[in-house]
């Protein structure tokens, strides 16, 4: 703040302002190459106001005043701020310049504060008195080598604001745009200058004329001349380019690209005949909401096709920031209750009243509840749950179910299930809240009433096991695995939703496998009991329908589709793996379905549902658990992996990795069991895979010799040769493990 | 269903092809790819390829430069996919080929024919945009876990995507792998597809996050143990097309043209004669043009009514 200071007072009625506080510094000059210190004291800024009879305006000076500062009527310096002179300010606290007559001169601060204040007061000169001189901060790089000089405040080559543009004065904007985007200082005041002299209205007009007139060379700088106003990053630039009134001529201008001059594209063309509409389903009485619904959908068609080439990193970044904020505010809209929007679209599918919608207004529908799932992707999970909470509350799974039982359409069914996929992978346990809520209000009626959850399972089966479309069978699939996946309850923030079944049973194994689990705390109790009784009704309700073709003896599994096969073998393999054994192994063993599931490795049927059952078949193995073990090796299932071997014996193909990897594996588990004490074999679980190998190498070592292109079948042998002779009484058909072992397990022979 | 000439001239066109055609030569060509082992051997004379990245008219361009696949043999390192608009089209025609001439082509996994990454730089937007759901991109999905891990060129060169794995000394080693799989994170199969060469005295941890760098050392030891010259492979930009390292023992060979339409490399295939003395083919990135002559700027497709 200035303060006036009548310090002088001289004939023409002149006065000073002062600008600042008195700063300490020491005052340099460079004399003979050299900085001579001239001396200390406190520095001003000082402007003389010179009112004048003949002058309009006062005459305004500006100074860099220094007073000693043991005597303050004695002047150090009083260097005036004029013409172009450049300051530069270096490190923090020094500010140094060449004056008119060719003197350098420094100033250093005692404080980088009041260097600050000194800088401010430059800037202030620049602005309002002496607009060609200029501030820059001079930085060395980071690597120590040469250094940045950074405009701080400056006189700033601007485009020509004329009405008629010719070619010279667009390619004269073209450089002075591209030069301005290099500092902030530059950056921010064309900014100003494109929103306050209507810049762009001013192209757009010589981009008419040039387009009537076929002057290509302009429009090509048109073109790029838009294209730097987009590196700026500017919201309000951005803005302005997409309202009604500039953005269909935006994309004309863009249409022109100077990659293919001889081309161009037709934006404006498909923007207006096929004409993507906002289709407005509900009326929204919200204008501003309607406006960034609209500027959402322009802002993503320019990023995504106009200048799909062209953004780097930083403006895509910046625009989609821009389209995310105007998503938070839709879904903000949709979620106030008082909007009523969603009530009214869910309601088509709920309300009696709305008998007499039609099947289209109902596809539209589902296809805007679609997009409400799609446009929250970039939420974060904690608005993303909040907001399909309320659409779940509002009734979103009526929708699903009309979706599933009613619409014949298969393009809206899938995005149905497209829905749930999106749903049940960013948080399962949305599923769950819906069906605790029924079940409380449920209390009084029969516990055989099918939550949601259950009926939502059980009509993804029946579209996997029946629908026609191939498509559609392959999205139930992936809700299935993804409802089926244990993962999605415990592991709270598992963010790294892999669609891939194989590394979701990847990951179970080593969690399996895991040594070390953490005690529960109460929180977990609560959530692994929610998820048993989800799983055992599972295993209740849905699991028989859906394994019905291996269940069910009667069944000829050759005359299922091999595909479905397939996918019903990767879900058992996600269920082996990732359910409790008390909860899975029962309905497993009891239903016979691995002797079913290993039937499947019969050359009868394709490779790949041939392999797809010997890799669940590995997974069963490496559990290592008891019962699954002296099943498998009781019921002699490991003769059709072998057959497998046996016929791909000598072939170096797929299906021979496929069994060498499992051999591999089971070798790598004895040498474990080598590195343990042999005679404390109390371990029961080590043991196992020692007898394993006992009867794999009993029942097959003719084929395993065979295999003398890899090492480890020979040391599974060699294992086996070992143990035959420490323990020769035991048989190689000893199945028992555990004389101990008062468990049984009623188990369908 | 169309028949495999008539897609394969749709695909060059970069014109859609329905769910159900994609369906089939998906579930045709895993046949095929099931009987090829993890490391396939090949025969010379071949023209080994390196990243495509769904550029698929510099796809058309490297067949016009290098005779076609109708008279000579290919081998493709991988990454099909992603960062191009094409990355459907330029997958597909590289299967179609392999149906049309199996014998001719083969095709090797990259780190970027995996779910998760696929997921994030492009080919799944693209099938989304195209086709209004993902299935096709599952289809795709699973047929990159069939595809082999290596190539062998008459015993003589090493052909993979990435490179070298301090779990692999031999390249029977690589038999044993199972690899109709995700790309795992770490592992054999995983640092054969994202290990880079590097000036390092031995084994070093790779700043990419998975697999390894490894350097003249690691190389050396390699080409010895397994009687072999070369490493071939791709995975990194080559800013001249192809780059050879450590006396000749290892090239990597680029053959995507003006990277993500903006980095203004050239591309190159590396051709090993019956004689093993190779020979490169660089090409520059040229302006698609349509059957009609017009010039097909690059863009992605746009989308169509929206509710919100």
């Amino acid at each position: 703040m200035p303060e006036s200071s009548n310090m002088q007072h001289s004939p023409n009625d002149s006065k000073n302002l002062v600008y600042t506080d008195k700063k300490r510094v020491k005052v340099y000059v460079l004399e003979n190459n050299e900085w001579k210190d001239t001396g200390t004291g406190f520095c001003q800024g000082v402007v003389e106001e010179q009112t004048d009879a003949d002058l309009q305006f006062p005459k305004k000076q500006a100074y860099l005043l220094v007073v000693d500062e043991d005597a303050d009527d004695q002047v150090l310096l009083k260097s005036r701020l004029e013409r172009n002179i450049e300051y530069q300010r270096q490190e923090e606290t020094l500010i140094v310049w060449k004056d008119l007559n060719g003197q350098d001169i420094a100033l250093s601060f005692e404080e980088s504060v009041g260097c600050d204040s000194l800088c401010e007061y430059i800037c202030f000169v620049q602005k309002n008195i002496e607009t060609r001189i200029s501030l820059v901060a001079v930085r060395s790089t980071d690597d120590g080598i040469g250094s940045v000089h950074e405009i701080i405040t400056g006189p700033v080559n601007l485009p020509s604001n004329e009405e008629n543009q010719t070619e010279d004065s667009l390619l004269e904007a073209l450089k002075i745009l591209n030069e301005n985007t290099s500092f902030d200082y530059l950056r921010n005041e064309t900014i100003q200058f494109v929103i306050n002299d209507h810049y762009l209205s001013i192209l757009i007009k010589s981009f008419n004329q040039s387009e009537r007139s076929k002057l290509y060379r302009n429009l090509l700088l048109l073109s790029n001349i838009i294209k730097t106003l987009i590196l700026f990053n500017s919201k309000e630039i951005v803005e302005e380019m997409i309202n009604e009134e500039n953005f269909l001529s935006i994309c004309g201008i863009l249409e022109y690209d100077t990659e293919f001059p001889k081309s161009k594209l037709n934006h404006r063309q498909y923007l207006n005949d096929k004409e993507p509409k906002f289709k407005e389903m509900v009326p929204i009485s919200d204008q501003s909401i309607k406006l960034m619904i609209t500027q959402n959908f322009r802002l993503q068609f320019l990023k995504d096709v106009v200048l799909v080439r062209f953004l780097d990193d930083q403006s895509f970044t910046f625009i989609s920031d821009l389209m995310l904020s105007y998503q938070n505010s839709i879904i903000d809209f949709l979620q106030e209750d008082g909007n009523n929007f969603i009530n009214q679209v869910i309601s088509m599918y709920t309300s009696e009243e709305n008998s007499n919608i039609t099947p289209d207004k109902r596809r539209d529908g589902i296809k805007l509840l679609h997009e409400c799932v799609q446009l929250s992707q970039n939420l974060n999970s904690i608005e993303k749950t909040l907001f399909y909470k309320f659409l779940i509350k509002k009734g979103l799974f009526q929708v699903i179910q009309f979706a599933f039982n009613m619409e014949t359409n298969n393009d809206v069914r899938i995005l149905a299930t497209h829905i749930i996929v999106g749903l049940i992978e960013h948080d399962i346990q949305l599923i769950q809240s819906v069906q605790n809520d029924e079940v409380s209000s449920l209390k009084d009626q029969n516990a055989n009433i099918q939550s949601t959850d259950m009926s939502l399972l059980l009509i993804l089966t029946k579209i996997l096991l029946t629908d026609k479309s191939p498509g559609l069978r392959e999205q139930s699939f992936q809700a299935l695995v993804s409802l089926l996946d244990p993962e999605d309850y415990i592991v709270d923030d598992f963010q790294n939703h892999d669609d891939s079944i194989d590394t979701r049973i990847d990951n179970m194994l080593q969690i399996q496998n895991g040594k070390n689990r953490d005690e529960p705390d109460t929180d977990r109790n609560s959530e692994r009991f929610q998820l048993a009784e989800y799983l055992q009704r599972f295993y209740k309700q849905v699991a028989p329908t859906l394994f019905h073709c291996f269940i069910d003896k009667s069944v000829n599994l050759h005359s299922y589709d091999q595909q479905l096969l397939i996918k019903l073998v990767k879900l058992l393999n996600l269920m082996i793996q990732g359910h409790e054994a008390s909860i899975s192994r029962r309905f497993i063993l009891e239903n016979g379905i691995l002797i079913k599931l290993i039937s499947l490795a019969s050359n009868t049927y394709i490779l790949q549902l041939r392999l797809a059952a010997v890799r669940c078949f590995k997974n069963v193995v490496f559990l290592n658990d008891d019962f699954y073990l002296r099943y498998l090796i009781g019921k002699n299932l490991f003769d059709p992996v072998f057959q497998v071997f046996k016929e791909n014996l000598h072939e170096d193909n797929i299906a021979n990795s496929t069994i060498l990897d499992f051999l591999k594996s089971l070798n790598a588990e004895l040498k474990v069991v080598e590195d343990e004490d042999r005679s404390l074999i109390g371990n029961k679980s080590s043991r196992n895979f020692l007898l394993l190998n006992k009867y794999i190498c009993g029942r097959y070592g003719d084929l395993l010799q065979s295999a003398n292109y890899v090492t480890f079948t020979q040391e599974m042998m060699d294992t086996y040769n070992e143990e035959m002779q420490r323990l020769p009484s035991i048989s190689t058909t000893e199945t028992s493990f555990d004389e101990n072992d008062n468990t049984t397990l009623e188990v369908e022979v | 269903m169309m028949k495999l000439d008539e897609v394969i001239e749709t695909l060059r066109q970069g014109k859609h092809v329905d769910e159900d055609t994609i369906y089939r030569l998906c579930d045709m060509v895993q046949e095929l790819l099931m009987n090829e082992s993890n490391v396939t051997h090949v025969d010379t004379p071949v023209t080994i390829c390196g990243d495509i990245h769904g550029q698929l008219h510099d796809l058309l361009t490297l067949f016009e430069k290098s005779g076609g696949v109708e008279k000579n043999r290919y081998i493709f390192l991988g990454d099909f996919v992603d960062r191009g608009f094409y990355s459907l089209e330029s997958f597909l025609l590289l299967v179609c080929y392999k149906l049309r001439y199996p014998d001719r082509i083969v095709l090797i996994r990259g780190n970027h024919e995996t779910r998760q990454i696929t997921k994030v730089y492009g080919f799944y937007d693209e099938v989304v945009r195209k086709y209004g759901n993902s299935n096709v991109w599952r289809y795709c999905c699973e047929v990159f876990d069939y595809l082999p891990l290596g190539a062998i060129v008459n015993n003589k060169v090493f052909c993979v995507h990435g490179g070298l794995s301090p779990d692999v000394l031999s390249v029977n080693e690589i038999r044993t792998i199972d690899r109709k799989k995700e790309v795992p994170h770490e592992g054999a199969m995983c640092d054969l597809l994202w290990s880079d060469p590097e000036d390092v005295d031995t084994w070093s941890l790779s700043p990419r996050g998975a697999g390894f760098l490894f350097g003249q050392n690691e190389v050396d030891k390699f080409l010895h143990t397994n009687n072999v010259e070369l490493v071939a492979r791709a995975h990194q930009l080559v800013m001249e097309g192809y780059k050879e390292m450590f006396d000749g023992g290892l090239v990597t060979v680029w053959s995507a043209p003006n990277y993500c339409y903006r980095c203004g490399n050239v591309a190159a295939v590396l051709r090993i004669d019956d004689d093993m003395t190779k020979d490169y083919t660089i090409f520059e990135a040229v302006q698609a043009r349509d059957s009609g002559g017009n010039v097909i700027i690059p863009t992605k497709k746009p989308q169509m009514d929206y509710f919100l």
